[in-house]
């Protein structure tokens, strides 16, 4: 379980985040979204624990987050710069593993096993600026995948791909989330993708000082479906809140 | 352009180059001893690949440019990844660092040579002295171009301060460091040519020069033994380059399309 307590984050005089607190249960999938610049990615790093948050309390699993917590896993927007271009696909996919003591052979299977499960065999030995931009976030997501995290944080993974490649990620993370688990959190501006995603959206305030203004669960059925599910009043009825609640209507 | 019009266009210069220095010698208008035809120089260098005592020479100074250049790797790259991650440290040496920099390494000779005698162990020092500031410095830039996302992207999978450095940084910062190889393997040819012709003691390729300089009509000798010098510089080079694009293909398609250029005019000064 994932849990914030009056968080709030400053850059020098930059209110940036303003007492969020939030709890996020094992296995829920959370989005979060937000105008541009309204502190989504800070909170991000503050859950990860690259920032500090400077005021209130953050814990994973009730311990305290001060440096990065165990068993985390991030997917940032940027594929192209997080994926290391010297390494193949396999030894990116495979470099989390090294802190868990696996040797050379195994690593590189479970490696090669993870690569199949987000559509990519055969890929394994290419190097990452080889691949197009959707096949390069399935490394980044596999790379994620691979050291079995319990808390998965993505900073708008798809913002950067095209809409047919976005949509086929999109359902490709919810079957993992599905399958496995996960308790994720994830970031997006895209008001669409986060009713689409979600078992809950909480919306944030425009900078400077973000709040959560709304937290909404998702009741759609949990089988989604690009097509069908879009089109149903629910999702519609919930676009049109969170809509309104990211442009500051009340 | 292509690389195969590139060496034509290359070519064409070089013997461009070659035909007005004949031209001015086989005309006439300077002395033969003063300005010998230049194809007499380039038979006379092709010559010297047969001289078993001047091979050897030029062995001594491949044998200290070699080791003064893995010398200056050797200290400049540990010392770069320390002063471009530990903030603290680069501050504290910057002023030692841009004292020594200025410094013309030719000039050190004199002192050099007093210090530690006629010998390999000056040409080396001297070598690696004036071959340790492009690494350093490329080091030192190369590791500030290292992208942060890539560093937290590893931090957030619970990799420590060191193991960032080994498994991004210093990967990242290696087309870095051998674009300052480069550029060192040249000024570092420069320094053992000119110490062994300051110097004047041993073998050596230098010493070859600067015994031709007394000959009677040596000039041709010198000239000879220069383009030996060039030749050399020129397969370093071309060694290096092709190094580079093999080992760092990779860095040659970044998204933002520039490759790491080597930094400073270090060539200029030594």
């Amino acid at each position: 379980m994932l849990r914030l307590d009056s968080v709030s984050r400053y850059f020098g005089d930059h209110h940036v985040l303003d007492r969020i607190s939030l709890t996020v249960p094992d296995g829920q999938l959370l989005c979060v979204v937000g105008p541009s610049g309204c502190g989504k990615s800070t909170l991000l790093r503050a859950v990860a624990g690259l920032l500090p948050a400077q005021r209130g309390t953050i814990t994973v699993d009730g311990t305290p987050v001060t440096g990065v917590p165990d068993r985390l896993a991030v997917v940032f927007q940027e594929y192209g710069r997080s994926l290391l271009p010297w390494l193949t696909v396999r030894d990116n996919v495979a470099l989390p593993l090294r802190r868990r003591g696996l040797g050379r052979a195994a690593r590189r299977e479970a490696a090669e096993a993870i690569l199949d499960r987000v559509g990519l065999p055969g890929a394994a030995r290419r190097r990452p600026r080889e691949l197009s931009g959707g096949m390069q976030q399935r490394v980044a997501i596999a790379r994620a995948l691979v050291c079995r995290p319990s808390l998965l944080l993505m900073d708008e993974p798809f913002g950067s791909l095209d809409a047919r490649t976005r949509e086929d990620l999109e359902d490709l993370l919810l079957e993992v989330h599905r399958d496995e688990g996960t308790t994720i959190v994830f970031v997006t501006h895209d008001i669409d993708e986060s009713v689409y995603l979600g078992d809950r959206v909480v919306v944030l305030s425009p900078g400077p000082g973000s709040r959560i203004v709304r937290d909404l669960p998702v009741g759609l059925p949990a089988e989604r479906d690009q097509i069908a599910t879009r089109g149903l009043p629910g999702f519609v009825a919930l676009r049109t809140e969170v809509g309104r609640a990211v442009r500051g209507d009340r | 352009m292509s690389r195969h019009r590139e060496f034509l266009l290359g070519l064409l210069g070089a013997l461009l180059a070659f035909g007005a220095c004949e031209g001015v010698a086989r005309a006439g208008v300077v002395r033969h001893s003063y300005l010998p035809p230049a194809s007499d120089v380039l038979v006379r260098a092709v010559r010297l690949a047969g001289d078993r005592a001047f091979l050897d020479g030029v062995g001594v100074t491949l044998r200290a440019w070699a080791l003064g250049l893995g010398l200056a790797c050797l200290i400049a790259v540990p010392l770069g990844l320390l002063l471009g991650a530990v903030p603290v440290v680069e501050a504290a040496v910057r002023a030692i660092v841009e004292f020594l920099r200025p410094l013309p390494s030719v000039a050190l000779i004199p002192l050099v040579s007093l210090l530690l005698g006629a010998g390999t162990g000056t040409e080396v020092t001297l070598i690696a002295y004036a071959s340790l500031w492009p690494v350093l410095f490329n080091t030192v830039h190369g590791l500030g171009e290292t992208d942060p996302l890539a560093k937290d992207t590893l931090r957030a999978f619970g990799f420590g301060r060191l193991a960032v450095l080994l498994r991004v940084e210093l990967p990242g910062t290696a087309p870095f460091i051998a674009a300052g190889v480069r550029i060192s393997a040249a000024i570092a040819l420069i320094l053992a040519v000119a110490t062994e012709l300051l110097s004047g003691f041993g073998d050596g390729l230098g010493i070859f020069i600067a015994q031709a300089q007394t000959a009677p009509d040596g000039t041709r000798d010198v000239l000879a033994g220069v383009v030996w010098a060039g030749v050399l510089g020129l397969v370093v080079n071309g060694v290096l380059v092709g190094a580079e694009r093999r080992l760092f293909a990779w860095s040659h398609e970044r998204p933002d399309g520039g490759g790491p250029t080597a930094r400073g005019r270090e060539g200029e000064r030594a």
